[in-house]
Parts: C-alpha cells; structure tokens; sequence
C-alpha cells in the first residue's frame, strides 16, 4: 500500500481541495465534471501514477460490460457477461490483495507437513482503496444487470469511479446515488458549503485530536502485549474501539464534507455505532455502505441458493459467511477472517436467543425498566464489539490468544500498572477527546436537543471556535498515528 | 448526507462566497492565537532565557573593543568573563547561552550589534556543527518569550519553523501540567533526573557578564550527560557556510574575528577524535577560517567537568579561561588589549 498519498489530513490536501473547489466554483456548470475528473486523477495519481491505469482499466471495463448488458436482450449472455466482469474485478482484487496471504498460508500447511512449498514470497503492493472501488463497480454492474440504467457518458463514469472524496476509503458509493448527482454538479452554495466544512472540521477533530491521540498509547500495548498487564489491554483495547471510529468516522466526516463543499451528497457511512443496543444494530450503525453492500450482493444472493437446506437454516449460514467474508475483506490476515467469524456468530447467537432472552428479560423486570435496559444492551453490545478488537488490532494470532488469556491480570495494583503502560497526560488527552466525541454524539441523538443548542449564537460559534483551536492546540501533529487506518483495508 | 454535525443547515448562514471566506478566516486566525496564548501563559520549566538580556545589555555597552564570545552553553558554563576584562581591558559579552540557538541564530543575534574594533571569539559545542544552523524551534520559542525583540535576528525559514512548532511547545507546557498535577495527586515524580540543572541555568544562576556562577563550588550528582554521537550524525556544510560568511561580514565592519574549541571531557574526544578533527581540518585548512587553537588544547579530565562532557566546574573553567586568553593573545597580538585604548577604564567605570 502507498503510504505517501495525499491524505486529507495533510497541509498538501488542505491546499489541493481550495484549488479544486475554488476552481470548480468559478467553472461553468458543464465544464465542472471534466475539472472534478481531472483534479481526481490528480489526486489518485499522487502516491505513482502506474495506480491509475488500473482503476481507470477497471472503469473502463465495467463501463463497457454495463452498456453491453444493457443493449444484451438475451438473458443467458446477459448473465455471462456478468459473470465475466465480476470475475475480472474479484480477480483483480484477489490478486493485488489476497495473492500474498493464500500463498503464506499454503506454505505454513506445507511446513505442518513437512513438504517442499515451490514459491517464494509474493509481496505485492495494492493499489490505493482497491477494495473500495472494487466493491462500487461490482455493484454497479450487478445493478445494470438487475435492470438499472447504464451510464453512457465515460467521463462522467470514470468520474464515479474516481471521485476523489470517496474513492480511497470511501463510502463505498452506488450507482443511484453518486451517477445523478455527476450529470448536475451544481456551483457555490452558503448553506450547503457552510454545511461542509463543518464537517470537514469534526471529521479532522475526531481524526487528528482523538484517533491520532490515542494512536501511539494502543501501539505500546498491542506491539508487545507482553510487556503490560491485563488492565492496560483492557484500557487499550477501549482506547482502540475510539482510535478506530473516530478514525474511519473522521475520514468519512471529511470525504463528506468535502463533497458536499464540491456539490455532491455521499453516502452516509456511520450512525452513533457505540450507542447500539445489539450486534446486529450495531451493524446497521457502522460502515453502514459496507453493511448494506454485503446486505444486497453478498447476504441476500446466498439466501436465494437452494441446496436443500431450510430457509432459515440457510439465512443464519449465509449470515456467518457474509460476516466472514467481510472479515476477508478488511485485510488479508487470519486474524481478520476470525473477527469477521466472530460477529458472525454473534450475530446468529443473537438471531436464535432474542425469543428466549426477550422471555428472561420480562421475567427479571428489565422490560419495566426500558432505559436501563437500553443503556445495559448498549454497554454489553460495546463490550462484545470491544472483545472481538482484540482479534482485529493484534499483530499476530499468539498475541490474540495471550491478550485474552491475560485480560485478569492486575487489577490489584490498576494505578501504578496503567501508569507504567501509558504516560499519564495522553490519557488524559484521550478520555478527554473521547468525551467530546460521545457527548456530541449523545446531543446527536435528540435532534430537537441539538437544534436547541445551535440556535444559540454564541454555542453555536463557540462549538466552531472550540473545535478549530482544539485542532490547533491539541491536534496529534507530531509522531505516529498520522495515516487512516482503513487506508489499509 | 443525512446529518451535519453542527448548524449550518439549521440555521442558513448569511452572505455569499466572500462572507463565508471572512468568517472562516476569521474564525481559523482566531484559533491559532489559542496554541499561542497557551505558550506564552504557562511558564518553562525554567527562566534560564531570560539571561538572554543581560547578555544583549552587555552587548550593548557602548565601549569600543568588545570581546564578544558566541556560542553555547560551553561558554556560559566554563568562561570566567570578569577574569578576561581583568588580564585584557576589555569589556566582555558572553553570548553562550544554548546550543540549539543554532548557528545562524547564534552569529545574526550579534551581528547587527558589531562596531569596528570589536572581537568576535566562536566557540560551538561539536553538537552544534551536526545540527541544523537554524536550530531547534523550541528552543528559539522559549528565547523570544524571554525577548520578544530577538525575533530581528531571526532569518524567514526560522520564524516559519517557529510558528510550526508552537503547538507542539502548547502541548507540553499543557502536558507537563497535567503531569505535575498527577503527581501532587497520586504522588511519584514524573521529572527528568536531569532537571535539577535548572537550578543552575536559571537567570539568577548568571552574573552581569552573561557567565553562569550558580554551579561554581558545587557538585554534580548524576552522571555526565554525553553529547551527539558523532560518528552517526555527519557535520553539516550548511554550519562552517554560516561561519565563513560571518568571517566576511566581521572584516567588513573591521571586527577581529577569532575561532577557538569547546572544553570537552577527555573519554568523549577520544572516543569521536577522528570527527573531531575533521571539523578542525575543514575550518583551519579547507576553508582557511581563523582557527586560533586546536580540539585538542581543550580536552579536560572528567573531574573537572561540571554535568555534561562540554560543562566545566569552576577548576576547569578557571584553567579554560586563562588558556583562551593564551590563545586569544598570540591569535590577535596587541588587538587583544583595550588597555591602551582606553577602553579599560570606560568599562571598569560603568561595570
């Protein structure tokens, strides 16, 4: 993976969007796709413009595929076209991504055996969110398929398909949303640019002050778990849930900003994950483009397969198997497919008790109490989602299975052990951060709350004002942690 | 988009593109001042900057034929300026102060203050020809706190380095009094050992010639603190460019120019004495700079050392001193002597 691209946190974006937006501001309306195109090539093209050959082929190619299923009548060819594309894009994923993992697992197999492995190591660098765009032309493709209309217009395609906002870590956009919007991009708008930079701004807070923050105090622990006690994994691994959202949030904050300052409503990809009161809640919170990707070509084909086992049967598997292969797609490490794995089975674990929990629940009188029964649900899904962290954060498979095996360890002494794992005022920074973050969060939830707050000249202004210097004053400028973690993915 | 975080579609803004463009520039002007308004309120760890102007009322006397010394902390530590006034007539200001002023910094605080007949003496910690000549932003933060006028002496790139790194000074000032707010609760120190040098270096610690006096007659009770590994770190051209040009600027005004070494502990010039000469050979023969000694006429024992391998104690600083006037007399002959200028006793009178 290029580390070096024009990530937005950097001064180099700061000073390439001004460009791209103030000039797309004065363009013409008709000229303004060609300037957005150009500008995304740009940009995509900054970490080696060999990268762009490849997402520009892969446009090309599921434009071309799109327009001949569109004008294809017979079904059979129709589908074979399909077939075709889809096998193009999962082949071009599978072998700048995955090619390196299947071969070092085959070779660990063989060494179990005793047998001779003929490869060497197959270290391939993956273009910048092949993942992301991979996923939005399948998608495409499959919609055209079902009966969608084809875009015609290649620019404005491969527009779509590179659209600088999205197109690294994206939301992973579809078709009927972002394509209409392309064919009218509309100039400068207060409201709506107002709008966007505000966004930008949180979306750089929970980045830089809270994800950035926490970031080097995460990597003490998981580098070498074996060097803290258990309540300092216990406190990492909280510390990561946040690290995570507040990076892929802030990302995401930002990537919808910025389109929206361009004209464009991206969708949207989070909804409060850590106020959900179940997995499968959660799910519908978090990387919502994702979910629903997964929900739409992934889960529900899987569901229709008839091969002789009952539907609901068949719905639980194809729920698992659509967990895991979101796992896979996260990264290509066997610690990824078990956490994937794992909120399978919490989800089908969920599926098959809610009756019976739904029975216990009445039966102790939590019913009675709905909102302490929504904060325990919430607090238990957190602690669920924080258990499978584990898998997700840990360097290797041992470091996993140490870190569970010694979560219990000292607690007896939880001062001075978390005072030996973390240096006291970046906790601090880090709570404090995380605060803001859930407090926001919290206001977010009731609406007429938050309308309240922000009619208020001077909440309205000092929200902005605390924001930006918060920025300025505590924004992890310095030392590790600068680079999005779902660059990765 | 489904929701936007703060207000803008709630309330609808007012005005158009430029408007917009104010208030964000308003409003980003405005939260930068705040890293600012940190660092300037929370204090240092210590006021040693301040001793900055007394060095600068020194260097402001009016006497002609001045020794002015530049350098680092060598200097401060290990110069007995009042024992130079006594044996040369000359009024002495000893600008060592830190080493991560850097050169350029070092050289352009005193240039605009050079008269003809004045004699500048350079002596650099060898660190200081392995860092950068614009120095260390931190350090020059906490020199313009202490004299916000030092900013004129300061080149573009270092005001730029300056304000980048104001933030940062921001985050460890807060940082450092979350951490003393830590200890005073659960207890423990968090405090660098080496801290305690801050009851030297404080601008008490300084005599009116700019020397520090505090260390003299007492003992240092941490291990020395050793310099820049030499032999990983390669000496930087950019430093002796800074130091060449200054030579030119010093003769135009007609300022006797001079280049002697640091004191240095015996174990630690051993140990990098091939880099060591390297500097000596690109000043004296490559570049012809006037080098008036050699490293190796300042190589003392380490129990004459005060707290680092270039930190004398008042035994090492006596002896450095009566040898730099040594050095400074055969380099500079009789330009070495106010005396008949009658400079001596201009300066004896206002002193």
């Amino acid at each position: 993976m290029a580390w070096w691209c024009m990530a937005f946190n950097t001064f180099a974006f700061l000073l390439f969007f001004a460009l791209v937006a103030g000039v797309n501001f004065l363009l013409p309306a008709r000229l303004r796709w060609g300037w957005l195109l150009a500008a995304s090539l740009v940009f995509y093209g900054w970490a080696g413009p060999v990268y762009l050959i490849q997402i520009l082929l892969a446009a090309f190619l599921s434009y071309a595929a799109a327009l001949r299923m569109e004008a294809e009548t017979d079904k059979a060819r129709k589908k074979h076209i399909l077939t075709l594309i889809v096998l193009a894009l999962v082949g071009n994923l599978f072998a700048f991504k995955y090619v390196g993992f299947v071969n070092e697992t085959l070779r660990s197999l063989a060494g179990l055996a005793h047998a001779d492995y003929p490869f060497g190591v197959v270290d391939i660098l993956a273009p910048l969110g092949i993942s992301f765009y991979s996923f939005q032309l399948i998608s495409y493709v499959v919609d055209v398929y079902r009966g969608a209309p084809a875009e015609r217009h290649a620019g404005l395609f491969a527009l779509y398909t590179t659209l600088f906002p999205k197109v690294i870590s994206g939301p992973i956009e579809r078709g009927k949303n972002l394509l209409p919007q392309l064919h009218a991009i509309p100039g400068f708008d207060h409201v709506r640019v107002a709008a966007g930079l505000q966004l930008v701004a949180w979306g750089a807070f929970k980045k830089i002050v809270v994800a950035d923050r926490i970031a080097p105090l995460v990597d003490r622990v998981y580098d070498s778990p074996q060097a803290h006690e258990g309540i300092a994994m216990v406190a990492a691994t909280f510390l990561y849930a946040f690290q995570l959202y507040c990076d892929f949030s802030g990302y995401t904050d930002m990537a919808l900003g910025a389109g929206a300052i361009l004209g464009f409503r991206l969708m949207r990809n989070f909804n409060r994950p850590y106020f959900a009161t179940s997995i499968p809640d959660f799910w519908r919170r978090w990387h919502i483009s994702l979910t629903s990707w997964l929900t739409d070509y992934v889960y529900t084909p899987l569901t229709r397969i008839k091969i002789g086992i009952k539907w609901y049967r068949m719905m639980l598997l194809s729920l698992f198997l659509t967990f895991v292969l979101s796992g896979i797609w996260h990264g290509a490490a066997w610690t990824f497919v078990l956490w994937g794995a794992l909120h399978g089975g919490y989800v089908v674990a969920a599926t098959q008790l809610q009756k019976p929990y739904n029975k216990f629940a009445r039966r102790i009188g939590l019913i009675r109490r709905p909102d302490f029964h929504r904060r325990l649900k919430i607090v238990t899904t957190f602690t669920l989602v924080c258990i499978a962290y584990v898998i997700f954060r840990a360097r290797t498979l041992p470091d996993a299975i140490y870190i569970y095996t010694h979560l219990h360890t000292g607690w007896g002494t939880a001062v001075s052990s978390l005072r030996d794992s973390f240096p006291f005022d970046q906790l601090v920074y880090s709570f404090a951060g995380i605060a803001v973050v859930l407090l926001v969060e919290i206001v977010e939830g009731d609406p007429a709350r938050a309308a309240r707050v922000v009619a208020l000249p001077i909440w309205r202004w000092g929200l902005r004002f605390g924001m930006i210097s918060a920025i300025f004053t505590l924004g992890a400028f310095y030392g590790t942690g600068q680079q999005f973690i779902y660059f990765r993915f | 988009m489904d929701k936007v975080v703060l207000s803008a579609e709630i309330i609808p803004p007012k005005g158009g593109a430029f408007a917009l463009a104010v208030k964000v520039a308003l409003l980003g002007f405005c939260a930068a001042l705040v890293p600012l308004g940190v660092t300037l309120a929370i204090p240092e760890k210590d006021d040693g900057a301040y001793s900055t102007r007394i060095k600068h009322k020194q260097l402001a006397r009016p006497e002609p034929g001045k020794i002015i010394l530049v350098g680092g902390s060598n200097l401060s530590f290990g110069i007995d300026s009042g024992r130079i006034t006594e044996r040369t007539g000359c009024i002495v200001a000893n600008m060592g102060l830190n080493g991560y002023f850097g050169i350029n910094y070092q050289l352009g605080e005193v240039l605009p203050h050079l008269r003809a007949g004045d004699k500048v003496v350079l002596i650099l910690e060898y660190d200081a020809y392995l860092n950068p000549a614009n120095g260390d932003p931190t350090t020059l933060i906490g020199v313009l706190k202490a004299n916000p006028a030092a900013i004129r002496y300061m080149n573009l790139s270092q005001m730029g380095q300056v304000a980048s790194r104001v933030p940062l000074v921001a985050q460890e000032k807060l940082s450092r009094l979350i951490k003393e707010g830590a200890a005073s609760l659960f207890g423990g120190a968090e405090d660098d050992p080496y801290d305690i040098i801050y009851r030297f270096v404080s601008y008490r610690g300084y005599d009116s010639h700019g020397d520090v006096v505090a260390h003299l007659g007492t003992e240092w009770p941490l291990d020395l603190k050793q310099g820049l590994p030499m032999d990983k770190m390669p000496m930087r051209p950019e430093v002796v460019d800074a130091i060449e040009a200054f030579s030119r600027e010093a003769r135009e005004k007609n300022v006797a120019f001079a280049i002697s070494f640091t004191p240095v502990e015996r174990k630690y010039y051993t140990k990098y004495q091939p880099y060591i000469h390297a500097i000596y050979k690109e000043l004296d023969q490559k570049r012809k700079l006037p080098v008036v000694s050699t490293p190796g006429d300042y190589v003392f024992d380490k129990s004459m050392m005060f707290d680092t391998v270039y930190h004398l104690d008042a035994q090492g600083r006596r002896i450095r001193t009566e040898k730099l006037i040594g050095d400074l007399e055969r380099g500079l002959g009789n330009g070495l002597d106010c005396r008949s200028t009658g400079a001596v006793t201009k300066g004896k009178i206002s002193s």
